[in-house]
């Protein structure tokens, strides 16, 4: 099987040829075929704004998703606008987890502190941009996309990949979308197509579960279809491709099943698809990027309990990660970067609730981190139109940092721009 | 008309018309001949289509929530027994791509899409008039903040690069000066409102014709060029038929367009009476999307399918309904094809053939041709359930070994098609036609 050539090893992937037609659809299959084959045209330009990012550097990029409660997540805890905003959302002094003699993490967040405390943390406060936008999914567009002011169809993470990576690269997961259902905006990109991985309980080929004695003659088959030689250039792609998603699912499991840690994760989706994450770094797959999501924070009703138990699932899964890293001795080469689509409102709502809102903090963890605080945390009396918070930086200059400090590429070009560098990495 | 109106003719028409279906519609088709099966499709009002009333009403779906409206979709899809409505209203959808994800509500969403569906078939012009209108494209393309001194040229730009003339077809000064055409076009509560304080009634010069012109007028300008008679002609038969068409083809149905007042219904019924439709062009040239594949697929095998959950698989598959990912639609073709893709598309028919009640049934007993239990029959008459699905020796071959083939590839001595076997292995070959490259085209 090993002489099968994947398709993504041709090059031969599916957005690189898409951009050259308004409506691809008005293309018939064979035209589209050769374009896939005459691609290179357009790769040139690629190759030649080249960063050639050289680090072994992985970065795993974690999606706090539906709007995390910047206020109650890094909390000004002695401010007494904060008090009299949160009536019941607030927290006392006693209960939060301290930073400085100001600011204090929420109680969920005691590895978080650790690592504070350890200089692994970098928290970048008030982090937003112009004319914050309130609903879920364009805002979560702007994020992916790093644009404020323009719909685009790549991510920033895509624009890197596209900058970076070898044309005939053989690498199914150069990068790979965790826990989520299709592949995020931010990994969109001309060169690959990036696999998403609901779970891994499901990221295979699967068969009749009623008969296991089966699957074996299910496999088989599937298998001698796709590697046949097929006439029609479409057909043959589809096969192809067919065979490598299956391939791809089966070097993914043993993977899995190859590494077992000893380091305890939780149970929840976002500790297992960690553990994956860990997995696949184990199982040096080649791997850059890594995306991964936890949803539930748009926290619109009765917050407490939520955040609470949300911030548990982050906190404990990231620790269970960051252990696991250090028992590979890998966590060197790891960054992890936190974000979401916005913050919430300072002021609850009458449900015991937040309502969206715009700035909030990222977090960035590793070893080669310079923990501290970055950027000014956000005044909670000047605010916007909307009773909303005004950032103090700009999200792109968290993605500059870690793109220019880490990732060895040419920020501007990937971002569309220049930002500013935060200087939270060690060089 | 040269050719002969036989299954495979009926067969490709419902693909591609439809969703496919079942032999006996496709017969159905067959005994119609071929005027008659595109007249019961066109002619969809003639149809009774009460009981899919029924299915939905029992449904109660939560409009205000995406996967339920998506759910509320599909089971139309799935249902109907005018499936050429609902296809043309998903063709629509990709033309006049507008996303939930800035329009936020998605029973606004479902409002553009029983536009689509009222005015499916109309003149292209009375089509374009009521999009200038609906509330969710108001929303997409930004009108309601188009006012007069600054206009917004969002929605005169795609309404004329992306909707009815493209690009090349028009210049700046026409966008100009049409977006401020369209000031004043906004929205009060969930309506179109026309706010006469924010539009410009200044003269403007579209076209080269100059007049105090509104939004309509724009529109009623507009559908009279001829780049908007070759525009939305040759994305019907690209859609419907296969890419790039001719010369001949482009210029007869420019021409049905421009003498039929623009009717969808007559450029359509060209379209489905051309000989090219039946030719190899045709055949099997299309990726299935998504949405092809699972309603197909389901209403192939008379499947009972809970379609929250058919909808979760086609976000694995990359086609979220409602929310397209860019104005400019689904890319298509071989863009619905990626490793990760393609295991959600197994990973779906597996799923399908594997129901077994619980909510979601493939009732497989009932698809096994008594006349065919020979394994090469079976596999015949599946391939032919199929789609009918088009393959080589070597599948076939395959196919056979397979259903004779005992647990963990161990050899059996005789194939006798028992309760037992057609569970598991008629099941079996379901789910491995299903993944054949051969299944994911159209």
């Amino acid at each position: 099987m090993s002489e099968i050539i994947k398709p993504n090893g041709n090059g031969m992937t599916r957005r690189g040829f898409l951009k050259r037609g308004v409506t691809f659809i008005s293309v018939s299959l064979a035209t589209q075929y050769m374009m896939m084959h005459t691609s290179t045209s357009e790769n040139s330009v690629f190759a030649a704004a080249s960063t050639t990012a050289t680090t072994n550097n992985l970065l795993v990029v974690v999606r706090l998703q539906g709007g995390n409660d910047g206020l109650n997540t890094v909390v000004p805890i002695t401010d007494p606008t904060y008090k009299a905003a949160r009536p019941t959302l607030g927290f006392a002094e006693k209960d939060v987890l301290g930073i400085t003699d100001k600011l204090a993490f929420h109680p969920s967040m005691k590895n978080f502190q650790s690592f504070f405390k350890s200089g692994k943390l970098a928290v970048v406060n008030g982090v937003g941009y112009p004319n914050s936008n309130l609903s879920h999914f364009r805002a979560t567009d702007i994020w992916e996309t790093a644009a404020p002011d323009k719909y685009l169809s790549e991510g920033w993470l895509g624009n890197f990949l596209d900058m970076s990576i070898a044309q005939n690269h053989t690498e199914e997961f150069k990068a790979a979308s965790i826990a989520t259902v299709g592949v995020p905006l931010a990994l969109i990109g001309h060169k690959i197509v990036v696999p998403a991985i609901t779970t891994i309980d499901t990221y295979k080929f699967q068969t009749d579960t009623k008969y296991q004695g089966d699957r074996v003659n299910q496999v088989n088959t599937f298998v001698k279809v796709n590697q046949r030689e097929l006439t029609s250039v479409f057909q043959d792609y589809i096969a192809k491709t067919g065979f490598s998603a299956y391939d791809g699912a089966e070097q993914l499991q043993k993977v899995v099943a190859a590494y077992k840690s000893s380091v305890e994760y939780g149970k929840d989706p976002f500790a297992q698809g960690l553990k994956l994450i860990a997995q696949m770094i184990a199982g040096s797959l080649g791997t850059q990027i890594l995306f991964i999501s936890i949803g539930g924070f748009d926290t619109h009703a009765n917050q407490a309990k939520d955040h609470e138990t949300l911030w548990s699932y982050v906190d404990g899964g990231l620790a269970s990660f960051y252990q696991d890293l250090q028992q590979l001795k890998v966590a060197d080469n790891v960054l992890m970067m936190t974000y979401s689509e916005f913050g919430r409102r300072v002021r609850e709502n009458g449900s015991r609730g937040t309502d969206h809102g715009t700035a909030a903090p990222m977090f960035v963890l590793g070893n080669k981190v310079k923990g501290g605080l970055y950027s000014e945390y956000p005044s909670l009396t000047n605010l916007d139109s909307n009773s909303n918070l005004i950032h103090t930086v700009d999200f792109r200059s968290v993605y500059n940092t870690i793109l220019e400090d880490w990732m060895g590429a040419e920020a501007e070009k990937v971002l569309g721009g220049k930002f500013d560098n935060l200087h939270f990495l060690n060089s | 008309m040269s050719i002969e109106w036989n299954y495979r003719n009926a067969a490709h028409l419902l693909r591609r018309a439809g969703f496919g279906g079942t032999p006996e519609e496709i017969n159905r088709l067959v005994g119609l001949g071929q005027e008659g099966a595109i007249d019961y499709l066109l002619n969809y009002e003639k149809t009774d289509d009460s009981a899919l009333d029924g299915i939905l009403s029992r449904q109660n779906f939560d409009l205000t929530k995406i996967r339920p409206a998506q759910a509320y979709w599909l089971t139309r899809m799935i249902y109907t027994q005018r499936p050429f409505l609902e296809k043309i209203t998903l063709f629509w959808h990709g033309h006049f791509a507008t996303s939930v994800r800035k329009v936020a509500r998605s029973e606004i969403m479902l409002q553009q899409i029983d536009l689509f569906r009222r005015l499916a078939v109309a003149s292209f012009r009375d089509i374009l008039l009521e999009v200038s209108k609906d509330p969710a494209m108001i929303i997409w393309l930004d009108n309601f903040t188009n006012v007069k001194g600054k206009p917004n040229e969002n929605y005169a730009r795609e309404l004329m690069e992306l909707f009815s003339l493209g690009i090349g077809n028009y210049t700046e000064v026409d966008i100009r000066e049409a977006a401020r055409a369209f000031t004043g076009w906004t929205l009060r509560g969930n309506q179109f409102f026309f706010n006469a304080s924010q539009h410009d009634d200044g003269p403007k010069t579209v076209f080269s014709k100059t007049g105090s012109w509104n939004g309509d007028d724009i529109v009623n300008i507009i559908v009279t060029l001829p780049a908007a008679s070759r525009f939305i002609t040759k994305k019907l038969f690209e859609f419907f038929a296969y890419g790039d068409p001719e010369q001949a083809i482009s210029d007869d149905l420019a021409n049905v367009y421009s003498q039929s007042n623009y009717s969808i219904k007559a450029i359509m019924r060209r379209i489905f009476t051309m000989d090219a439709f039946y030719s190899d062009k045709a055949f099997y040239t299309n990726v299935k999307s998504p949405t092809e594949l699972v309603v197909s697929a389901i209403r192939m095998l008379k499947g009972t399918i809970n379609p929250t959950q058919v909808a979760n698989f086609m976000s694995g598959m990359e086609q979220d309904l409602l929310a397209p990912p860019t104005v400019k639609g689904w890319d298509g073709g071989l863009s619905w094809i990626s490793t990760s893709n393609l295991l959600s598309r197994y990973n779906f028919s597996n799923f399908l053939a594997t129901s077994r009640g619980n909510g979601n049934t493939m009732p497989v007993e009932t698809l096994v041709n008594p006349a065919a239990t020979a394994p090469e029959a079976l596999v015949d008459s599946f391939l032919n359930l199929l789609g009918p699905v088009e393959t080589d020796a070597t599948v076939k071959t395959s196919l056979v070994e397979y259903l004779q083939k005992g647990d963990n590839g161990s050899a059996t001595s005789s194939f006798a098609l028992d309760a037992g076997t057609v569970d598991k292995k008629v099941r079996g070959l379901t789910h491995l036609i299903m993944s054949l490259p051969e299944f994911q085209l159209n």
